[in-house]
């Protein structure tokens, strides 16, 4: 029955959106075609007018930069001279010749796959958990939960696993006997990339988190109780059916944030492992892209680089958009 | 709702509440559930967290909570660990010890003169000495020219007329900064004499001149090891406004005059003057050098008056019938003072109040004075004004004391330069967030003074006040409480075994003695502490936390190795709290003299002026850019010679640049400097969009090199004179800088390591510090028997990809390795000998165990490490930070490397920042002129210096300019260290693509530290990688 409910909403909406747009029209020549998008564009002016801000700032500081980088990803470019032009020359380079490169896709690939879903489904816990507290409580630990993304508080973790046999996990484990020796925690490779994820996960509980707790507000009493009537029997179906469908915008939001979040990470590694990091065993896709443009100053090879990690960041976002349009189906 | 039967409605109505009431009841009760769910997990998590953090973070009391495997665990790595330390010590300790138990302990050899050093010879043990001794009214005068003994010191007699004219007659002696000079002289009565020196401070290195005291050849006290004879400064023209209206900093001159002083303790931590017993008979008295010159007309020994009480100056006032004066306020600006003791006591800006005298809401002016730089005891400030007439008068200071929370900041007033009475011989100026008022008085009434009509001077003064005597106490403690636990430590180490029984009350009697006395102090020292800030704060509760800690040692020594870590931590925040105890800074906006009838100006402005202030100053912030420093040149008019400059440091360093460019720079070669502060992180971009600036300043070693193989840096070779310049510097410090024969920039800044040791602790364990390698080997078996390290660089650094280890290099270089081939085209890290300076090195934390990562500031106070080997500069923060171990420790060059012939190698890397000149500078004549004036020997001292007296000695400037270095105030000794190491200076050269040879030697000692992989293997590995990565730079720069 709800989902008839929606299905409703959703017709009448469509139909009033075919009421307002133009009936189909037979396809007409080019110059027409203009002039009656001109047309159009000066029956809406008032609309243009209210997004023109937002686009031309978006043209400007992101459109315009992603193109140009395309563009660089085509030639030699060492910032002070003029770019020279190269052909497929950086891709064939990145993907034959460089083997940090693959060593920080798969760091990448590996440390996405782990902290992405995780981080999400962690937002996602943690926002219904911190949604089911009684009012005072619920803001302050949306706060406790929050209160690390937007903090540098990832410093203290190397305060933890410092090197130092004063470093608390050192002088944890050295008191106990575990340990002879201190550990290089940071700087060995079998322990970085774990800790590169546990602080990953740790801070992950940002914006997506956010948008996810609003999302919960946002929610009507009205359905809940409808469902009810309808025969929901327990918690689970009650989120599955109705919490997370009615998110639907939210859950789309956080999904593109962590994702992005997860493929662009990479100045948390640095801070915690320096950079680079040792044997490359934290090095990201980002990693590389700096190093190549900050140390070695070749940005033209960055621009490449960055132009993939655009690609892969954007096929994911879709595939992650389709998965989520199943929810609740 | 559809139409239907009216009974069939009620009837479904009835149903869906029912059930709706059931769903929500069911509802609710699962809510609950979950919530209590939820709140359980929740404290589950957080008391997880909190227990586990707690056993690190706090003391770790008693075992309870141990497990049975935990505790299997470590009793089995106990007994390992205990078999190996036993079979690691000498078999010589066995024979008077009869357990096994015993038997592993190192013998604590009892050499009784450290223990000396704690209970050293103070001022009060001294005077204790003499507490009957009479203080006979007599003046003994020594003319100065009239000097007995001098020796290893330039002492020359001349007429004072020559030094200044006025303020000293007849003929003077000028000592200099090295050896001693002695005076011989009778004294009639016996008794304890003050002593009081006429001096001139001759112009040397602009810091304060030191001496040691010494009585018939002998020092009488330990104060007198550090007798302060402050120069004397002033502003050194009027305050003068940029063309956008801000004020700029006057330069500080030197204004000295004969000054006459009564000795006392330099570090102020002696309230009272230096009193000294003489016999009958002949006596000498000696003043060794410690640093700078100064020329002395007269010593006299003499009894210094006695200071009245206000209750006695009031009386003689009466007595003398004089009235109250009538006169208007007179205001004195606190940035206009006339005399001070340091340069750093400039004029400074405050933008807090609005009834700041004189006042602008957005530009800098400069209208008050001291602030975190008046801050050390001693520092003086004089000021001037003029009496309409003769009467009593009362004072007010309008300061800010927002610093300190918690306690006071005292100061010394002086009128005419001496202390009126008693009571304002130390006057509180207590925590607080605004401007105040702080009348001279009891707290109810003002306190008058007496002045006649006429010109008098009003002088403020930084002295401890009552925590004088806490704080000396306190020094004492520390010092004596870092060296038992550096006894206890050389006995169980850092990580004792918690069951094992250690018995220090046996093996170790004094500690026993010391924990019980020094708890006893500390518990009086925290009741005066508490007297004094008027209340229980952060202080004396550290003390009493430690003083219970010992006093619990004491009853029970078995629990003293498992707490050792945290009594360090104790006596570490309490040495910490000395240092921050003895600051008291104060901001000064003016001082008002007035009439007791009159009412003293409001401290604040109201409410609303200050709402407006605020939201005015923020509107400004708008449209004033701070980024520029001083006047605007306009470079577009004719041929005016402009030249832009950026610096990427902090504001002090701009404004002191600023202040010389427009003094000396520009008169001089009338080309006009624009100089600007950035983000040095926008050169790059700058430049690329050609809004660069002509040259800038403080770029890092590897930067000149990568611009320059990008056409943007201008090759230096074109100038003529280029030789005549980079003869001021060492030959090593230009070698990152050039490509082929090219130069592309001139050293600033230039830093190497060196080594620090501590003298006690060497002296106690009876080892020599190590001059070569083997040494060094041969002692660290000494060392780690007594639990002690060796600070050598840290290897786990986060930054990785700087220069290449500097251990490493050194064991290269000493052993005549190289990092590159000759043409600078390959990477010879494959080479036998740096396979061989690779394997010791990295032997160095695998088989020897050195510790890979430490505090060593900290470390090395506590004596845990009593060797380090780190930058030079380390010694300003030993001797800013550390005054504890003052006299305890020294530096010298690293330890090398023995050759055939008897000599010893000690090669070092080094590190450096530079000028550089760019490409596209419109005027690259004019900008060689200001490069050449910059890094000039005469520049560089007047730079360094000014730093040093903006920021403290721990901010000496690490000039490149080797003429300017030996111009710096280091005292001579430490100099010679420095200049001795200078010599074996070696760097490495910048090639394209070096950057890999720092990461991957970074990653290769690594590989072998943490995972343990075969040295060779691994370096080969990495080498054939940074061959790899220079090849490809090469080819992209055409030079294959």
């Amino acid at each position: 029955m709800l989902q008839i409910g929606i299905d409703v909403e959703r017709k009448e909406i469509m139909q009033t959106a075919a009421q307002l747009g133009r009936p189909a029209k037979p396809r007409l020549k080019f110059s027409k075609r203009f002039r009656n998008k001109l047309a159009e564009m000066k029956e809406f002016r008032s609309s243009y007018v209210m997004i023109s801000p937002f686009l031309i700032l978006f043209t400007l500081f992101t459109i315009l930069p992603v193109v140009l980088s395309i563009v660089l990803s085509f030639t030699y470019y060492n910032v002070l001279e003029f770019p020279r032009w190269t052909g497929w020359s950086n891709y064939r380079r990145l993907f034959v010749d460089d083997e940090v490169f693959m060593i920080a896709v798969k760091n990448t690939f590996v440390y996405a796959v782990i902290t992405g879903p995780l981080s999400y489904i962690l937002c996602l816990l943690f926002a219904w958990v911190v949604n089911e507290l009684p009012g005072k409580l619920k803001a302050i630990m949306t706060f406790v939960f929050y209160a690390p993304s937007i903090s540098n508080a990832f410093i203290i973790w190397t305060i933890l696993f410092n090197g130092d046999m004063y470093g608390y996990a050192n002088s944890f484990l050295l008191r106990w006997g575990a340990i002879s020796d201190p550990i290089q925690w940071l700087s060995t490779e079998k322990y970085m990339m774990p800790i590169f994820i546990v602080v990953a996960l740790w801070l992950s509980l940002g914006t997506a988190f956010l948008a996810m707790r609003a999302g919960f507000n946002t929610i009507d009493k009205q359905y809940f109780e409808a469902a009810a009537v309808d025969g929901i029997k327990n918690r689970w179906q009650e989120l599955w059916y109705i919490t997370l469908p009615m998110m639907a915008p939210h859950l789309m939001f956080s999904a593109v944030l962590q994702i992005t979040g997860a493929f662009s990470a990479g100045a948390v590694g640095s801070a915690l492992f320096g950079f680079p990091s040792t044997n490359y065993a934290t090095h990201t896709i980002m990693n590389h892209l700096s190093d190549y443009s900050g140390i070695r100053y070749e940005r033209g090879y960055a621009a490449a680089i960055a132009t993939l990690l655009f690609i892969v960041m954007v096929g994911t976002n879709k595939g992650v958009q389709r998965l989520i349009r199943k929810v609740g189906a | 709702m559809p139409p239907g039967s009216k009974p069939e409605q009620m009837c479904q109505q009835a149903l869906r509440t029912g059930i709706i009431l059931n769903v929500k009841g069911e509802l609710y009760l699962s809510r609950k559930r979950t919530k209590t769910f939820i709140a359980l997990i929740l404290t589950t998590v957080l008391t997880m967290l909190l227990s586990s953090f707690s056993t690190v973070i706090a003391e770790n009391g008693t075992g309870t909570a141990v497990s049975a495997a935990a505790v299997t665990a470590v009793s089995s790595t106990a007994a390992a660990s205990a078999t190996a330390i036993s079979n690691g010590t000498d078999k010589s300790s066995s024979e008077s010890s009869s357990s096994l138990v015993t038997d592993y302990i190192p013998r604590v050899t009892k050499k009784t003169d450290i223990l000396e050093q704690f209970q050293r010879k103070s001022y009060e043990k001294y005077i204790a000495q003499f507490a009957g001794k009479p203080s006979p009214d007599v003046t003994v005068t020594i003319l100065a020219k009239e000097y007995t003994a001098v020796d290893g010191m330039d002492a020359k007699v001349v007429p004072a007329s020559t030094i200044s004219s006025g303020g000293a007659s007849g003929d003077v002696v000028i000592t200099g900064e090295e050896g001693y000079i002695e005076w011989t002289f009778d004294v009639e009565r016996e008794g304890l004499y003050n002593v009081a020196l006429k001096y001139y401070p001759i112009e040397g290195k602009s810091s304060s001149i030191e001496r040691e005291l010494y009585i018939d050849n002998e020092l009488p006290f330990e104060e007198a090891r550090s007798v302060i004879f402050h120069r004397i400064w002033a502003n050194g023209e009027a305050i003068l406004s940029d063309s956008r209206g801000n004020e700029y900093r006057p330069t500080q001159i030197e204004a000295s005059y004969w000054n006459e002083v009564t000795l006392s303790a330099g570090t102020g931590l002696l309230i009272e003057s230096f009193k000294f017993y003489l016999s009958e008979g002949q006596h000498t008295i000696r003043l060794n050098s410690v640093k700078e010159p100064m020329a002395i007309e007269y010593l006299k020994f003499f009894q210094e008056d006695a200071v009245l009480s206000y209750s006695e100056v009031i009386r003689n006032y009466t007595s003398k019938g004089y009235g109250k004066s009538t006169a208007d306020e007179i205001r004195i600006q606190g940035e206009s003072a006339v005399y001070k003791s340091d340069p750093t006591l400039y004029p400074i800006n405050d933008r807090t109040s609005p009834s700041t005298d004189p006042y602008h809401v957005s530009k800098m002016i400069l209208n008050t004075v001291g602030g975190m730089r008046w801050r050390y005891t001693k520092q003086w400030m004089i000021w001037e004004f003029e009496v309409p007439e003769d009467g009593l008068y009362k004072i007010a200071v309008r300061a800010m004391q927002n610093f300190s929370e918690g306690t006071y900041s005292s100061r010394k007033v002086l009128i005419d330069g001496k202390v009126p009475f008693k009571e304002v011989s130390s006057v509180p100026f207590r925590y607080k967030l605004n401007w105040q008022m702080v009348e001279l008085g009891d707290g109810e009434e003002p306190y008058l003074f007496y002045l006649t009509k006429g010109k008098h001077s009003i002088s403020l003064e930084n002295t401890l006040g009552e925590i004088a005597d806490v704080l000396r106490d306190v020094q004492d403690t520390v010092a004596e409480l870092n060296y038992i636990y550096r006894k206890i430590l050389m006995i169980t180490g850092a990580y004792p075994d918690t069951y094992r029984d250690y018995r220090l009350e046996e093996h170790l009697p004094e500690c026993i003695e010391i924990f019980t006395r020094q708890s006893a102090i500390l518990y009086e020292v925290s009741e005066r502490v508490t007297e004094i800030s008027g209340g229980k704060g952060n202080a004396s509760a550290m003390i009493d936390k430690l003083a219970l800690q010992m006093a619990d040692f004491v009853y029970d020594p078995d629990t003293i190795p498992e707490r050792l870590d945290n009594y360090r931590i104790n006596v570490s925040a309490m040495a910490n709290w000395i240092l921050t105890a003895s600051e008291q800074p104060l901001t000064v906006d003016y001082i008002v003299v007035t009439s007791p009838d009159k009412e003293f100006p409001a401290a604040d402005a109201p409410w609303w002026r200050k709402t407006l202030h605020e939201a005015s100053a923020f509107f400004y912030s708008f449209i004033e850019d701070y980024s520029f420093i001083g006047d605007v040149q306009d470079d577009t008019s004719g041929n005016a010679k402009v030249v832009t400059l950026w610096m990427g440091m902090g504001r002090d360093q701009a404004q002191t640049m600023k202040s010389m460019i427009d003094d000396n720079f520009t008169p001089n070669t009338g080309i006009g400097v624009n100089l600007r502060l950035v983000d040095m992180g926008i050169l790059l971009a700058a430049t690329a969009a050609g809004k660069g600036p002509d040259l800038a300043l403080y770029q890092g070693e590897a930067m000149p090199v990568n611009y320059a193989l990008r056409n943007a840096l201008y090759d230096l070779t074109n100038f003529d004179d280029l030789d005549e310049v980079l003869d001021r510097f060492a030959d090593s410090a230009v070698i990152p800088f050039t490509i082929g024969k090219s130069v592309y920039a001139i050293p600033e800044m230039q830093t190497f390591v060196m080594m620090f040791y501590r003298e006690d602790i060497l002296r106690d364990l009876e080892i020599d510090p190590p001059q070569t390698w083997e040494d060094v080997y041969e002692i660290i078996p000494t060392l780690q028997k007594h639990y002690l390290d060796i600070g050598f660089p840290a290897v786990t650094d986060t930054t990785i990809g700087g220069p290449p280890h500097p251990l490493f290099l050194s064991y290269l270089y000493q052993n005549s390795g190289e990092i590159y081939n000759a043409d600078r085209s390959r990477c010879v890290l494959n080479s036998s000998k740096a396979i061989e300076a690779f394997t010791k090195m990295t032997d160095m934390y695998t088989k020897y165990k050195v510790a890979l990562k430490m505090d060593m500031l900290t470390r090395f106070r506590t004596g845990e490490t009593p060797i380090c080997i780190t930058g030079y500069n380390f010694y300003n923060s030993l001797a800013v930070a550390a005054p504890e171990i003052k006299g305890l420790w020294n530096f010298s060059p690293i330890p090398g490397h023995l050759q055939p012939d008897g000599t010893i190698r000690r090669e070092v890397g080094t590190n450096l920042s530079a000028t550089i000149l760019m490409k596209n500078a419109k005027n690259k004549e004019a900008t060689w002129e200001f490069i050449k004036w910059w890094t000039s020997s005469e520049i560089q001292v007047r730079y360094g210096r000014e730093m040093e007296s903006i920021q403290g000695a721990s901010a000496r400037w690490p000039t490149a300019n080797l003429d300017a270095m030996a111009k710096l105030p280091w005292p001579s000794k430490a100099a010679k260290a420095i200049a001795e190491q200078w010599k074996w200076v070696k760097p490495v050269p910048e090639i394209p693509g070096s950057y890999m040879v720092g990461r991957y030697l970074d990653n290769a000692i690594r590989s072998v530290i943490n995972n343990g992989t075969n040295p060779r293997e691994t370096l080969l590995d990495w080498v054939k990688l940074i061959n790899d990565e220079i090849m490809l730079k090469r080819q992209e720069f055409g030079m294959e």
